[in-house]
């Protein structure tokens, strides 16, 4: 199958690609359906989250251990039941990114992260109980 | 909307599982309990709205992911997840 994206033209991508979100990402009621699409620029951990049911709907998404120094949470009860997760493990943690016109701005939304259940290819986005922000910024150098 | 009058301990039930208990009303604030089963997601709306808003901003930022070319991002370790399920 494939995809016309604006930022890497064309995709292909298999049925087993496919991560079946159990709720839709706030906002965007009704897209359940996504794929991971790699940034391969070396250095960049920003990847893309692709709906493949509206081609113009795409998350910014990264790696939030890269950046945050103690990211630690518990999922609750009701979201390990939905994804079927049996073990941390099988788990990929992304947090949404927004990376603005002055990209030393680029922010990271610590409080709802995106859980991907690898084995499963489900996923949530999820609202942690812990304190985190919505804008965390990550961008350490040449800080004004 | 439907709106309901309550007063200090009086509760609505909704859909015979979620209640809604008027815990305390006092100079235009009120507290409220609520008890429901744990599928249910409960939160002060501003916390979806947040969140609705940093999806959309995160959007529209998909083609800026290239600007970041060539910037020095300070990038940790891959460090250990820590996070926690309740096995059952």
């Amino acid at each position: 199958m494939k995809i016309q994206t604006d930022y890497r033209g064309e995709v292909e991508y298999q049925e087993e690609d496919v991560i079946h979100m159990t709720d839709s990402l706030y906002g965007f009621e009704g897209l359940k359906k996504f794929i991971l699409i790699a940034n391969v620029e070396p250095g960049l951990p920003f990847h893309w989250l692709q709906s493949i049911e509206d081609e113009s709907l795409t998350f910014v998404i990264t790696d939030p251990f890269l950046f945050v120094e103690k990211y630690d949470f518990e999922l609750d009860d009701h979201t390990v039941d939905q994804l079927n997760i049996e073990s941390v493990e099988d788990i990929l943690v992304y947090t949404t990114a927004i990376i603005p016109e002055k990209v030393e701005d680029i922010t990271v939304n610590l409080k709802s992260p995106i859980i991907i259940n690898l084995k499963e290819r489900k996923g949530k986005q999820v609202i942690l109980n812990e304190d985190y922000p919505y804008k965390q910024k990550i961008f350490k150098k040449g800080e004004h | 909307m439907l709106v309901l009058s309550r007063k200090k301990n009086e509760s609505i039930i909704i859909d015979g599982k979620i209640e809604i208990k008027i815990i305390e009303s006092e100079d235009g604030r009120v507290r409220i309990g609520i008890e429901a089963p744990k599928e249910i997601q409960i939160h002060r709306k501003e916390v979806f709205d947040e969140i609705e808003k940093e999806n959309k901003a995160s959007v529209s930022s998909k083609l800026n992911l290239d600007k970041l070319k060539g910037q020095a991002l300070e990038i940790k370790e891959k460090q250990e997840k820590n996070i926690r399920i309740n096995k059952k």
